[in-house]
C-alpha cells in the first residue's frame, strides 16, 4: 500500500482545505512542526479516516464534536461546518480514495465514510468490510506509530500478565495466524456434521442401532462441551479487554499525579507568557499609535539634511561676521587711518574700501546672525531625535514579537486544556472501585480459565470415546453411512488435524523470523555494541541479549524505543500486511547517535514513511544529507493562529 | 494488500510432510477463502463446504 494523497479539511487545528501530493517511489516524507503546531493532529487525521477514532496525548480518545476546526465554527456562527479527511492511496493493484467526514451543524454532528475503488464508489457495508482488511483497527499501532505510546509495546515483554498481551492478538492477525485457525475451526465444525450423518446411518441398523444412538449422544455433548468452550473463550476475552481497561485506567490515575505536577508548572508558565505577551501588546499598540510618523520619516530626513547645510552655513556666516566686527571696532579706534589688520597707514582709496566692507559689520547683527544659528542648531537637534527615534521603532519587529508571543499563549493553553482534560473527574472513591472492580475481574477471570479448561479436557475425552464408537459400528459391518459422507469426515477431519499443526508451525516459524529480522534491524541502530540481539517470546515481546546470552535487565527509555521501532520493522517485513509507516515524535527518547542510526534504517523498516518531528529531534540538515535520494518531499507545519495551522511544502526531491 | 505468501507457505510444507494423502489445491483453496472472508464465518464456511464437495464429486466418465 502506499498513499498518494493526503486532504484535510476543518480537521483539528487544520483550518480551510490543504491537500498533500505525495511522490510516487520509495523513502521517506517528513512534516516538521514545533510542539503543539498539529503533528499529533496529522497522525490522527490518518488514522480518523481509517478507524473513524482519534486519540490525544494520554491515548485518550477525542470526542466527535472536538474534531471540527474551532476557527472555522466560530466563523460558520451556527452554520454547517463539514470536517472532511480524504486519503487517497493504491493497494492491491487498485487506486482508492478514502473519505471520512463529520458536519456539525449548530451543534449537531453528523458522520460519514465513503470509500471508492477504481472510481466506483462501495456500498456501506463493502466499505466497513474492506477498511476492515485493509488496515484492522487492531493492528493499526504499528502503521500509526505514535513515540509517546511506547507503553504499549513495552507491555509485550511481561508473559505472565493475567490479562494476556493486549498486543498479541493484533499481532497474529497482522501475521495472518486467524485465517488458519479459523480454517481449523470450520473443518472441525463440518467433521462434525458429517459425523453426525454417519450416527444417523448406524441408527437406521438393527444391528448398530444402539451403537449409533451412543455416537449420537456422544456427539451431542461434545458439541456441547465445543459451544461450552468457545463461549468462556470469548468470555475470557471480554474480561480480558476490561481488565486491561481497569488497568489501564488505574495507571492512568497513578500518572494523573505527575500531569498534576506538570499542570502546575504549565500554569505559572503560561502566566509568565500572559505577562509578556501583555508587554509586547502594549508596545505593539503604542509603536501603532504613532505609526503615523513612521510616514514623516523620509520627507523629514531631507528637510532636516537641508536645515543642517543651512546652519552650515550660517555658522561660516557667523565667523565671518565676528571677524568683521573685531576689525571694524580696530578700525573705528585708530580714527579710521590705518589698517585694522597689520597698522599700515591706508591711502584714500583703501580707506573707502573698508569702509564700505566694514559699514554692515555692527554689534547688532552679529548678535541676531548669533540668536539665529543657536535656534536653528536646536531646531535641527530635535528634528533629528524625531527622526531617529522613528528609525528605531521597528513596528514590524514589535509585531512579530507581539505575534509569536500570542501563539506561544494558545500553544501552552492547549497543553494545559489537554491536561486538564485528562485530569478532569478523578476523585478517590473513583480509584478505589477501580480497584475493586480489578480484583473481582482478576477473580472472575480465574474462574473463566479453569471452566475453559475444563471443558476441553472434556471436549477432547469426548473425541476418544467417539472414535471408539466409531470403530465399533465399523466392526459391526452394518450401518454404514454413503461414501460420500465417509469421505467427507475424513477428509474435513484430516484438514482439521492439517491446519491445528499449520497454525503452531506458522506461529513457531513467525517468531523465528521475526526475531531475525527485529535482531537484524535493532544491530544496526543500537550503538552498544554488548547488546547483540533480540530473543523473542511467547506474546511476540522482545528482550535484549547480551553477547554472553544474558537478558539485559533494566533497559533504558531509548533502547526501548529501539526495541518497539525494530519490532515494528520486522512485522512489516514479515507480515502479509504491509504499509506506510506513520511516525509521531519517534525520536523523542533517542540522542543524536541513535537517531542518525534510525535515519539510516527507515526505508528498512517500510517503503514509505512519514516522519512527524520537530528540529530538535531531527534536523533538517541531517535529516536531508543521511536520507539523500530517499527523501521524497518535506513539509513544515507553521501555527497562523491558535486554532489554524497550516502545511507547506518545502521541497521537493 | 494481504498476501498468503509465508502462511500459504508453512501451510504446505505441513501437508507434504503429515498429509500427503490431502490435495494440495484444495488446501491452498480453502486457505484463499478463509483470508477473504472478512471475519464473516457463515459465508466462509458455505464457501468452504462448496469448495469440499466439488472436490469430492466422483470424476465424470
Amino acid at each position: 500500500m502506499r498513499y498518494h494523497e493526503l486532504t484535510v479539511a476543518n480537521f483539528r487545528v487544520f483550518a480551510g482545505t490543504q491537500t498533500m501530493t505525495f511522490p510516487d517511489g520509495e523513502g521517506v516524507v517528513i512534516v516538521y512542526g514545533r510542539n503543539g503546531k498539529g503533528k499529533t493532529s496529522f497522525l490522527n487525521a490518518i488514522r480518523w479516516a481509517w478507524t473513524g477514532a482519534a486519540r490525544s496525548r494520554g491515548s485518550r480518545a477525542v470526542t466527535p464534536d472536538r474534531l471540527v476546526n474551532r476557527d472555522a465554527l466560530a466563523e460558520a456562527d451556527g452554520a454547517a461546518v463539514t470536517c472532511r479527511v480524504r486519503l487517497g492511496f493504491t493497494a492491491e493493484g487498485s487506486r482508492w480514495d478514502l473519505t471520512r467526514s463529520i458536519v456539525n451543524e449548530g451543534g449537531a454532528l453528523s458522520e460519514d465514510v465513503t470509500l471508492v475503488k477504481d472510481g466506483v464508489t462501495l456500498t456501506a457495508s463493502d466499505t466497513s468490510k474492506r477498511l476492515a482488511e485493509l488496515m484492522p483497527p487492531e493492528i493499526e499501532q504499528f502503521f500509526l506509530f505514535d513515540g509517546e505510546l511506547l507503553d504499549q509495546y513495552e507491555r509485550l515483554v511481561d508473559d505472565e500478565a493475567p490479562t494476556g498481551s493486549p498486543l498479541r492478538e493484533s499481532i497474529e492477525k497482522v501475521l495472518g495466524v486467524p485465517v488458519v485457525v479459523n480454517a481449523a475451526r470450520d473443518m472441525r465444525t463440518l467433521a462434525e456434521e458429517a459425523g453426525k450423518a454417519i450416527a444417523e446411518a448406524a441408527k437406521r441398523e438393527r444391528s448398530t442401532r444402539e451403537l449409533g444412538q451412543a455416537l449420537e449422544q456422544a456427539q451431542t455433548m461434545r458439541s456441547s462441551y465445543r459451544a461450552n468452550k468457545d463461549t468462556e473463550s470469548e468470555h475470557i476475552a471480554t474480561l480480558q479487554v476490561e481488565a486491561r481497561q481497569v488497568e489501564e485506567a488505574l495507571a492512568e490515575q497513578q500518572s494523573k499525579l505527575d500531569l498534576l505536577g506538570r499542570r502546575d508548572l504549565m500554569r505559572e508558565s503560561l502566566k509568565e507568557l500572559q505577562d509578556r505577551h501583555q508587554e509586547a501588546k502594549t508596545a505593539f499598540a503604542a509603536g501603532l499609535a504613532n505609526a503615523w510618523r513612521a510616514v514623516l520619516v523620509d520627507p523629514l530626513t531631507a528637510a532636516v539634511d537641508e536645515l543642517e547645510a543651512e546652519l552650515e552655513q550660517d555658522r561660516e556666516r557667523l565667523s565671518t561676521v565676528t571677524v568683521a566686527v573685531a576689525l571694524s571696532t580696530t578700525f573705528r579706534g585708530s580714527g579710521e587711518q590705518a589698517c585694522p589688520a597689520c597698522a599700515s597707514p591706508l591711502d584714500e582709496p583703501h580707506r573707502h574700501h573698508l569702509e564700505q566692507v566694514l559699514a554692515p559689520a555692527n554689534g547688532s547683527s552679529l548678535v541676531e546672525l548669533n540668536d539665529h544659528v543657536h535656534a536653528a542648531a536646536a531646531r535641527v537637534k530635535t528634528l533629528r531625535r524625531i527622526v531617529d527615534e522613528q528609525a528605531r521603532a521597528d513596528l514590524r519587529a514589535l509585531e512579530r514579537a507581539y505575534r509569536e508571543l500570542d501563539v506561544q499563549v494558545a500553544d501552552t493553553k492547549d497543553d494545559l486544556e489537554q491536561l486538564d482534560d485528562q485530569l478532569r473527574d478523578t476523585p478517590a472513591e473513583e480509584l478505589n472501585a477501580l480497584a475493586k472492580r480489578g480484583s473481582e475481574l482478576a477473580v472472575r477471570l480465574e474462574k473463566a480459565q479453569e471452566v475453559f479448561l475444563e471443558q476441553t479436557n472434556s471436549y477432547n475425552n469426548m473425541g476418544g470415546q467417539i472414535d471408539k464408537l466409531r470403530a465399533s459400528i465399523e466392526a459391526a459391518g452394518a450401518g454404514t453411512a454413503d461414501p460420500a459422507t465417509l469421505a467427507r469426515e475424513k477428509v474435513t477431519a484430516a484438514l482439521a488435524a492439517l491446519f491445528d499443526q499449520a497454525v503452531v508451525a506458522y506461529r513457531d516459524k513467525l517468531k523465528e523470523d521475526v526475531q531475525e529480522t527485529a535482531s537484524k534491524l535493532f544491530r544496526n541502530m543500537r550503538a552498544e555494541v554488548d547488546f547483540a540481539k533480540l530473543t523473542i517470546n511467547d506474546q511476540y515481546g522482545l528482550r535484549i541479549l547480551d553477547s554472553k546470552g544474558n537478558t539485559v535487565e533494566d533497559r533504558s527509555a531509548g533502547y526501548e524505543h529501539l526495541v518497539a521501532l525494530s519490532l515494528i520493522g520486522a512485522l512489516q517485513e514479515c507480515s502479509p500486511i504491509t504499509g506506510p509507516v506513520v511516525m509521531d515524535s519517534p525520536f523523542g527518547r533517542l540522542d543524536p547517535e541513535h537517531v542518525e542510526a534510525v535515519v539510516g534504517q527507515l526505508t528498512v523498516l517500510a517503503k514509505q514513511v512519514f516522519l512527524l518531528v520537530h528540529e530538535g529531534e531531527l534536523d533538517r540538515a541531517t535529516a536531508r544529507k543521511q536520507l539523500h535520494g530517499r527523501l521524497l518531499a518535506e513539509y513544515e507545519l507553521k501555527r497562523v493562529t491558535a486554532n489554524n495551522t497550516t502545511i507547506t511544502e518545502l521541497r521537493n526531491t | 494488500m494481504r498476501d498468503l505468501g509465508a502462511l500459504g507457505e508453512t501451510v504446505e510444507a505441513v501437508r507434504a510432510r503429515s498429509f500427503p494423502e490431502l490435495p494440495a489445491e484444495l488446501v491452498a483453496r480453502i486457505l484463499e477463502i478463509e483470508a477473504s472472508s472478512h471475519d464473516d464465518r457463515l459465508r466462509a464456511r458455505d464457501q468452504v463446504t462448496q469448495a469440499i464437495t466439488e472436490h469430492l464429486k466422483p470424476a465424470a466418465p
